[in-house]
């Protein structure tokens, strides 16, 4: 995958997860510029070309969207949106915060941070599937991203 | 008693004196009224001896000039005027020796006189016969040789005599009777005086004996009462001095009142300081001392806690001090211990507060925990399931879908429970902020939302539904649990029908959702509200059982009830009341 036109970043630890929302994309057709980083570590390493990404071109990878689980190891969704809503060449990159939870106390907290979305990952896999194509469909073809 | 009073009462000598002095007066009155009488008796009878010796005097004069002139003249009238004069004489003396019978010297004087009179009518008597053989000249010279011109004048020094004694008696008589009056007047109005002081002194005595008798049952009366105090009641004078104790006194301190009395109150409450409270007395408008807690000494033992009460008495412009004295060392123990009990609560409070707080925090991390990492697994399972039944269909039998089937429901049941379990424990931590809530427009949102998955083959019959206050989210829920229901439940009647209505009550109203669905069986009512508590098979009707648990903490957290009423095949009833005022 060229690294250097990134549609989708999809930050997920959770491999099943993962497999199943590329799956999804894939299905509809999103998935051909689709990067996944396992935790918020890589993520702010490939977002900021930095650690194993230091080699990459930092303005080609300006993604479509971030697709951003919360719950992660090491360093979790919150932090990676706060990071990329206060660096000024990442700022407006538009941020889906995604996470198993309904009960999750961030929702507050990662609007003010200025998550675009913020979805509650349905167990039905039916309704995931759907949501997983709702998410790919208005972000990367009905959405107008700014400029990079 | 009763009649031994009552004869006391007409025997008090101050009822019967003024009867005493009125008989006096009347008596005086009497007397002197006898004495004017008898005054006026005796002005009358001098005057009566004054004219009678006149009128002897004036027929005696008569008698000798009728007589010289018929012995100058020889006329008859003369002589029949001396004779008429002669016969007057005896009724004349008479009528006066009568008049002074009682007068030893009137009467002596009286016949003195009378003797005079009889020698000079038989001179006169000789005289007449003188004339009649020699003449008037003869006859004449008979008279004037026997000093017949004397004879008058020593008549009249008789009457003079007389009159005199008779006037000079009635001078007495008046002096005598007027000193006597005087004396007697003086003498009775010194009886009433005296009288009338005694009536004073006695009715003084009365009174005096009647408010004695008044006091005594006053001053028995108040040391019953005294006596009775529960509690320590002393008097004490100005200075502090004992003056009275009560017998809880004795109990209390352990003196004897005759130990006490004289004594400072001091010795009993060091700072009593008693003294100081009367100086204070005059100047400030606060009087009473009420509930101040001091020190008392119990004699030859030590301290104890009591609670002193000071009211001022004046009795006959004495300041006196009312004081009562309770033993506190039981309250104070009490209160002691409530403190430390409140102490040892407070603690517990608080410990219990920090565990309470450190268990809602594990909760709620255990609650994101289980809602996180159960579900993501859940996820994995229906997701590759359904992959697998998508992509590789061809290579799976009708076996192998069925129980691929059979995997995804297990699992979606799961996350439901899940989710059931989640919001019930959401609701358990939610708070209930109360606004007015138009309950109206949750029941038709509720009706709303549940209709879409339903037919409109319900009857509905709808009752406006007044206002309340409440948390309209948390309510929002009853109503869509409660409808949400009664359409599962009445879905199989060929004509179900949905009743809401309400009812007020003093303090609260009561709203119902009826159906004519399926019911349950009464005796079940109470696990209706328990969590993951179903009266029906899942498979019979979709459920987690956790809704009626939810709107049962909605209601209870609202300060209000849940109840039902059902009987199998003849529909259910939910009732849930909500408190009126909030």
């Amino acid at each position: 995958m060229n690294q250097d036109s990134v549609d989708i970043l999809l930050i997920e630890d959770n491999e099943n997860d993962a497999e199943l929302t590329i799956r999804e994309l894939k299905k509809n057709n999103m998935a051909n510029n689709l990067m996944q980083v396992s935790d918020g570590e890589e993520a702010l390493e490939f977002i900021f070309c930095t650690g194993r990404y230091k080699s990459n071109k930092p303005i080609a990878v300006r993604p479509k969207l971030i697709l951003c689980d919360i719950q992660m190891p090491k360093v979790n969704g919150i932090e990676v949106l706060q990071k990329i809503r206060s660096h000024p060449s990442t700022a407006t990159i538009p941020v889906v915060m995604l996470t198993s939870s309904k009960e999750d106390p961030d929702i507050q907290k990662c609007y003010a941070l200025g998550a675009n979305s913020y979805i509650v990952k349905p167990v039905d896999f039916g309704s995931f599937a759907q949501a997983i194509k709702n998410i790919g469909y208005y972000w990367l073809l009905l959405n107008h991203p700014p400029a990079k | 008693m009763h009649l031994k009073q009552k004869n006391s009462k007409f025997f008090k000598p101050w009822v019967i004196l003024p009867l005493v002095i009125f008989i006096v007066i009347v008596f005086v009155f009497a007397r002197q009224a006898k004495a004017n009488k008898d005054a006026a008796f005796w002005v009358a009878h001098t005057q009566e001896v004054l004219f009678r010796s006149e009128k002897l005097f004036a027929v005696l004069t008569d008698a000798e000039t009728s007589l010289r002139a018929y012995l100058l003249t020889g006329t008859p009238y003369f002589y029949q005027h001396f004779k008429e004069a002669k016969i007057e004489l005896p009724i004349a003396f008479n009528t006066i020796l009568q008049l002074t019978a009682d007068n030893a010297v009137q009467q002596a004087t009286l016949t003195n006189m009378r003797k005079q009179v009889l020698a000079r009518i038989s001179v006169a008597d000789s005289a007449i016969a003188v004339k009649i053989n020699d003449g008037p000249k003869a006859a004449l010279e008979t008279v004037i040789q026997r000093k017949g011109g004397h004879y008058l004048d020593a008549m009249r020094n008789f009457v003079d005599q007389i009159q005199g004694r008779e006037a000079g008696l009635l001078t007495t008589r008046k002096n005598t009777s007027s000193i006597e009056a005087k004396i007697e007047l003086a003498t009775f109005s010194a009886i009433i005086v005296l009288l009338l002081g005694l009536l004073i002194i006695l009715f003084k005595k009365e009174t005096q004996l009647a408010s004695n008798t008044e006091r005594k049952k006053s001053e028995a009366m108040f040391s019953a009462l005294l006596e009775s105090a529960p509690d320590v009641m002393i008097i004490v004078n100005e200075k502090g001095e004992v003056i009275l104790a009560n017998h809880q006194t004795e109990v209390l301190f352990n003196y004897t009142k005759s130990e006490l009395i004289g004594q400072q109150i001091e010795v009993l409450i060091p700072e009593a300081f008693i003294f100081e409270y009367v100086q204070s007395l005059g100047k400030s408008s606060k009087t009473v001392v009420t509930n101040i807690e001091l020190a008392a000494i119990r004699k030859n033992a030590g301290f104890f806690p009591v609670e002193v009460n000071f009211s001022p008495i004046q009795i006959d412009k004495q300041v006196l001090v009312i004081a009562s004295v309770r033993d506190i060392t039981d309250r104070k123990k009490a209160v002691a211990e409530i403190d430390r009990l409140n102490v040892s609560l407070e603690e517990k409070v608080l410990s219990r507060t920090a565990a309470l707080r450190a268990a809602n925090n594990e909760m709620e991390a255990f609650t994101y925990s289980v809602s996180h990492d159960l579900r993501a697994p859940l996820r994995g399972i229906i997701g590759f399931t359904t992959i697998l039944e998508d992509e590789y269909s061809s290579s799976l039998d009708e076996e192998a879908r069925r129980i691929t089937s059979i995997i995804k429901n297990n699992t979606t049941k799961m996350g439901n429970l899940i989710d059931g379990l989640l919001s019930f424990s959401r609701m358990v931590r939610q708070q209930i902020i109360k606004i007015d809530v138009a309950m109206d427009g949750l029941v038709a949102e509720a009706i709303a939302e549940s209709a879409n998955k339903n037919n409109d083959s319900i009857e509905w019959v709808i009752s406006p539904l007044p206002n309340i206050k409440g948390d309209p989210f948390t309510i929002r829920q009853v109503w869509a649990n409660l409808i949400s229901n009664a359409i599962k439940y009445s879905k199989r009647n060929e004509h179900p029908k949905i009743e809401i209505g309400w009812q007020k009550e003093v303090n609260e109203t009561i709203y119902f959702v009826k159906d004519n669905g399926i019911g349950f069986d009464i005796k079940y009512k109470e696990k209706l509200f328990k969590v993951f508590q179903r009266l029906h098979a899942a498979t019979e009707f979709e459920g987690t059982g956790v809704g009626l648990a939810i709107v049962e903490k909605i209601i209870t957290k609202h300060g209000g009830k849940i109840w039902a009423d059902a009987a199998i095949g003849q529909g259910a009833c939910f009732y849930f009341s909500l408190p009126n005022n909030g």
